[in-house]
């Protein structure tokens, strides 16, 4: 496809999913077949079972000074079970994706923050 | 009488007293005159290498430092009297003095974290080969405060990727934070993350698991309520997925 | 260091004597002891208890033998250093050269220290040109263990380079390459800076610098055969000879591009390369296109690609023929990335400058993109990018360590012109807060204007890709031969600038300023009518560039168009349009000789009503070479006062050459010009006497001499009017220097 249409750009991120290599790890298929055949997830199930997820995302950017806005996006999860052997392979799309803004608050931390004066001084003394 | 610093041979002959150059030092310290004091001490450890006085001054000299300010002077100085004398009862003040030196020197999350993985090493050092010293207290409650400025590090940078929707960074950096720093503040918002992480992922299991976690550790957080509230909009419940971590590793140390 | 009676592997001791130590004390010796009394050891612990008592620094032999059921530790201490002094050194001072030593009093004296100190300091001076200097060091005992260190040196002279000169090179002149390497031949200029030391780095980055010369210029084969020099006991000078094998000139036969990657369209493709069939060849634009085409299959989704460029030579035609192979790389991911000694800047102003992220495929030629945007940000002495195996064989942890610098620059420049003195103090913070945004604060002063300006830009403003910055300033411009009144302007804006592609930007404004006119000339108040005026504009333009480098640009085009609508309130309405088109060419690529061609234009039309004459277009000297300031245009019949004008155009055309007989390394360059224009149409005010507009295209030709001497860059213009009319004031020469120190 195009890359660049136009003067906007298009990017590729996270994992590279080939739909050959998925062929290989069907349901039963040990965790070493897994990581043979797609290599180290891109992130693993926090909690619970343990499970793989290879994420992608297509990204879109108009105009060089617009955000990228995500395009596509793509989860391909593989759980296991308690033998460490693949129970369920599931898709997740940008569609299962829910979209909302994300809390503001922050918990606060330390460190000094140089203000301005002493900062442009120590600047200027080579400080 | 004052002695030049060293560099011209005159200075060497007239030798002066450990102990009298010891004590002049010591007043300096009490006068807040931290420069004096600190050519005093490094007299006595000059002129009577390796004796008792040069010991004590040597570390007094650290202290002198660390409390003008001279933080590299007063870590080097800490340095040299551990290599020399690890076993000496004021070890444990020279190796608090060298924590405290780089602590003074921590940064905001938004900068290299250095100075207080440094910090940290140095506090940690304390509580173990000198656990029960007087400093031991104080060092503990460094390590707690070093950890949490790693853990805050950890979660600027993950804020930092969510905000671009760059999921997997985002998610990795929380998950680092709940495992490595299980015990510090920002877990509760790390576990949040990961459940707004996962929901714009359409991995609504990891979410819910994320979620039960962190009302089953914290369950009047306001993090907690925050992510409540998201599921709830998005007419989820959240529920424990029967998580082997979510038992062990946070209910244990909280 | 020996060991024990060969006693059975595993062995036992009941406690651990020390003896030889007079200073360190028993006990710290036996914490650095792995062997623990009542518990079994090896010989390997006995060796790593050597090992660590070594370690420490404090003995300069250890000795653990096992005497009966003592395990018995025979040490002897280093000496402690009193005092260190250095003799004999004239050149460079003592604090220097005591900052390399690692032998510090109260430390302790080992021979690889002193010897360490003598190499650094050995270093210090060869790369201060003085390679012919000599160190020796004395170890004077005293009581307590305790030495005295000197160190004695004799400095030798100054080892500069007498002359350069090269064998075997046709193509290009000696003067030529001689710019093109740093090391230059000794000469007043060069007293300012160390260029012209000798020392053996500097002669192979010379070589490496006419290699790169060579190979961007056509000759794939050249050769450095040798470059030899002779020391001239004499006048003490070098004098280098490099012998060259420039081999031939090389063109482009035929590029193609072979991909073992299925899928990929390598047609379309091609517009990403910048090696065309038939050009001379340039190693530089192989790399560019070996980084477009990378970059443009990412893009697309071939994220593990590998493109490397293969040449085939014809010797016959002394063509090449370029293909670059694109195939499959290791698929690796980025796991994390690290960013180190940033104690000022903040994480994110340098983590934005990543097009990749945690969990993206690693790209090499990405982080290298990411690698050159860090050092134009000029924050920084040194970036450094390296990667680090990761927690998985297809991870790996890329680390950016930065070494800062200081961005507050407190600078005062001086200028002077025909129109006179001008001097700028300003206080300019490049990295502001470490948020990466600039504040600049500068006052200005000279014989006709004083202005003051505060400006503060973020070039990511919200985190966007858009730098906005606010501006205020105050200007007072006062009464002279050209211009008949006083002004007073005092104002303040914002702007915003928008990216839409590389090259193309798109720029907006809005300004709000209120002029105040006084001592205006009875004679002229009629067109300058004393008063207060206040003007609220907005504002856009366009700007696209593919100049090679801003400051002195050999190749590329820049192009600016905008226009400023005055009246969104204030007193006066107008629409201002204006544009600028700048196009350089390197004619004769390897004399250095470069073409310019400028044609600029702008056009101001009232909104409903006049446009008042301080807002016409003033133009003199500084677009038509050889006119005074204001020095052409509409002039008011009665005073001959020059009043501006509503429209212009203009033309220049200029070639620039270095200048013939001096050796560029002088810094001098030759041009000669062609100018050519027209300002005309005043809104006349009520009242005021019938304006003098002849209809003529005012035309100069000339020469400059354009000089960047280590004071500044200066450039005078000599110009011979040709087209004018009657009332325009010439003004053959024209001169301006001008430098921050």
């Amino acid at each position: 496809c195009a890359a660049t249409e136009g003067i906007g750009t298009t990017s590729k991120h996270g994992y590279v999913v080939s739909d050959i290599a998925i062929e290989q790890v069907p349901v039963g298929s040990s965790k070493d077949q897994v990581l043979i055949a797609l290599g180290s997830p891109s992130t693993t199930g926090n909690f619970g079972g343990e499970s793989y997820y290879y994420i992608s995302q297509t990204r879109k950017q108009p105009v060089a000074f617009m955000p990228e806005r995500v395009v596509d996006q793509r989860v391909l999860a593989v759980y296991f079970n308690d033998d460490d052997e693949v129970t369920r392979i599931a898709d997740y799309g940008l569609k299962d994706g829910q979209v909302f803004d994300f809390i503001s608050r922050t918990t606060p931390t330390a460190g000094k923050d140089d203000n301005f004066v002493r900062q442009v001084i120590g600047g200027l003394l080579g400080g | 009488c004052q002695h030049s610093v060293e560099g011209t041979a005159a200075a060497y002959e007239d030798e002066q007293p450990a102990g009298s150059l010891y004590n002049r030092g010591l007043g300096y310290m009490n006068a807040g005159k931290y420069g004096d004091a600190i050519k005093s001490f490094n007299e006595v450890d000059r002129q009577h290498p390796y004796t008792e006085w040069a010991r004590k001054s040597m570390v007094m000299s650290a202290f002198a430092s660390y409390r003008s300010g001279d933080f590299d002077t007063a870590v080097q100085a800490c340095n040299r009297y551990l290599t020399l004398y690890p076993g000496s009862s004021e070890a444990a003040y020279a190796q608090y003095i060298l924590g405290q030196s780089y602590f003074a020197q921590v940064k905001d999350v938004t900068r290299d974290q250095a100075a207080t993985r440094r910090a940290l090493a140095a506090m940690e050092e304390i509580t173990v080969r000198y656990p029960d010293s007087e400093y031991a207290a104080d060092a503990r409650k460094k390590v707690i405060a070093t950890r949490d400025q790693l853990a805050g590090k950890e979660m600027q940078v993950g804020r930092y990727y969510l905000e671009r929707r760059e999921y997997v960074a985002a998610v990795n950096r929380f998950d680092s934070v709940v495992t490595e720093y299980p015990e510090t503040r920002h877990v509760e918002e790390a576990l949040e993350r990961l459940v707004e992480a996962n929901l714009a992922l359409g991995l609504v299991r990891e979410a819910q698991t994320a979620a039960a976690v962190l009302g089953h550790n914290f369950p009047n957080s306001q993090w907690y309520k925050d992510a409540y509230q998201l599921l709830q909009k998005k007419g989820i419940s959240p529920q424990d997925n029967g998580g082997a971590i979510s038992e062990a590793a946070i209910v244990g140390t909280s | 260091t020996g060991l024990g009676p060969s006693s059975a592997e595993a062995a036992v001791v009941s406690g651990i004597t020390v003896r030889g130590n007079t200073r360190v004390d028993a006990e710290t010796v036996r914490s650095y002891v792995l062997i623990v009394p009542g518990k079994s050891f090896s010989n390997a612990d006995i060796d790593e208890s050597v090992k660590a008592l070594y370690g420490t620094g404090l003995f300069s032999d250890v000795n653990i033998s096992i005497g009966g059921s003592q395990l018995v530790v025979v040490v002897v201490e280093n000496q402690v250093v009193n005092s260190v002094i250095i003799k004999g050194n004239k050149k460079i001072k003592n604090d220097e050269l005591l900052r390399l030593l690692q032998t510090e009093t109260r430390g302790v004296v080992t021979e690889a220290k002193l010897q360490g100190d003598v190499q650094r300091m050995m270093d210090y001076y060869s790369s201060q040109g003085r390679s012919a200097a000599s160190i020796d060091y004395e170890v004077t005992e005293l009581d307590g263990n305790r030495v005295n260190v000197v160190f004695i040196i004799d400095e030798g002279d100054r080892t500069a380079i007498g002359r350069i000169t090269f064998v075997g090179n046709d193509a290009f002149s000696e003067s030529r390459l001689r710019s093109v390497i740093n090391s230059r031949k000794r000469s007043v200029f060069t007293l300012l800076n160390r260029k012209d030391v000798f020392n053996e780095a500097k002669l192979a980055a010379d070589q490496e610098a006419l290699r790169r010369f060579y190979m961007s210029h056509g000759y794939a084969d050249f050769r450095v055969i040798s470059a030899d020099w002779d020391f001239d006991e004499a006048s003490g000078r070098y004098s280098v000879v490099f012998t060259l094998d420039e081999g031939n000139l090389y063109r482009y036969s035929s590029i193609d591009i072979d991909s073992t990657i299925p899928g990929v369209d390598t047609r379309t493709l091609t517009r990403h390369i910048d090696t065309k069939p038939g050009r001379i060849f340039d190693s530089n634009d192989v790399e560019a296109s070996v980084e477009n085409l990378t970059i443009a299959l990412s893009r697309a989704g071939y994220t593990f690609v590998q493109v490397r460029p293969r040449g085939d030579r014809d010797y016959a035609n002394n063509t090449i023929s370029i293909t670059y192979l694109i195939d499959e790389g290791p698929r690796i991911y980025v796991e994390r990335i690290e960013i180190l000694g940033n104690t000022k800047t903040r994480d994110y102003v340098i983590r934005r400058e990543f097009d990749i992220a945690e969990g993206d495929p690693y790209n090499r030629v990405l982080i290298d993109r990411a690698e050159r945007q860090l050092r134009d940000l000029g924050f920084f002495k040194s970036v450094e990018i390296v990667t680090e195996p990761g927690s998985a064989p297809d991870k790996v942890i890329v680390v950016v360590r930065v070494d800062e610098e200081s961005t507050g620059e407190f600078s005062i420049g001086a200028g002077v012109s025909t129109t006179g003195l001008v001097a700028e103090i300003s206080l300019d913070e490049r990295n502001f807060l470490g948020r990466g945004q600039h504040l600049r604060v500068a006052v200005g002063f000279g014989s006709d204007q004083q202005n003051y300006t505060v400006s503060f830009t973020d070039p990511y403003f919200l985190g966007y890709n858009v730098s906005a910055g606010v501006d205020a300033y105050k200007t007072v411009q006062n009464r002279s031969s050209y211009r008949p009144y006083q002004s007073d302007v005092i104002g303040g804006g914002v702007r915003l600038g928008l990216p839409i592609t590389d090259d193309l930007r798109l720029n907006l404004n809005y300004t709000l300023s209120q002029q105040t006119i006084t001592q205006t000339k009875k004679s002229t108040a009629a067109y300058f009518p004393n008063g207060v005026y206040l003007t609220s504009a907005a504002g856009y333009n366009f700007t696209y560039s593919t100049l090679d480098n801003f400051g002195d640009p050999r190749e590329g085009m820049f192009l600016k168009v905008g226009q400023d609508f005055a009246g969104l309130g204030g007193d006066v309405h107008y629409m201002k349009s204006s544009g600028e088109a700048r196009y350089y060419q390197t004619l004769l690529p390897n004399a250095d000789v470069v073409g310019l061609v400028r044609v600029a234009g702008g056009s101001i039309t009232g909104l409903g009503e006049d446009v008042p004459v301080y807002d016409n277009f003033f133009l003199g000297g500084e677009t038509i070479r050889g006119f005074a300031n204001y020095g052409y245009g509409p002039v008011d019949i009665a005073t001959g006062t020059h009043v501006g004008g509503k429209n212009y155009w203009v033309a220049n055309a200029e070639i620039q050459f270095p200048f013939p007989g001096i050796s560029p390394d002088f810094g001098f360059r030759g041009a000669v010009f062609a100018d050519a224009g027209n300002l005309l149409d005043v809104d006349v005010p009520k009242g005021a006497g019938p304006v003098g507009e002849a209809n003529q295209i005012r035309s100069s030709v000339g020469g400059s001499i354009l000089w960047s001497s280590p004071i500044g860059t200066l450039r005078a213009d000599f110009a011979y009017v040709l087209t004018k009319a009657a009332t325009d004031e010439e003004q053959w020469f024209r001169f301006s220097a001008g430098r921050k120190f």
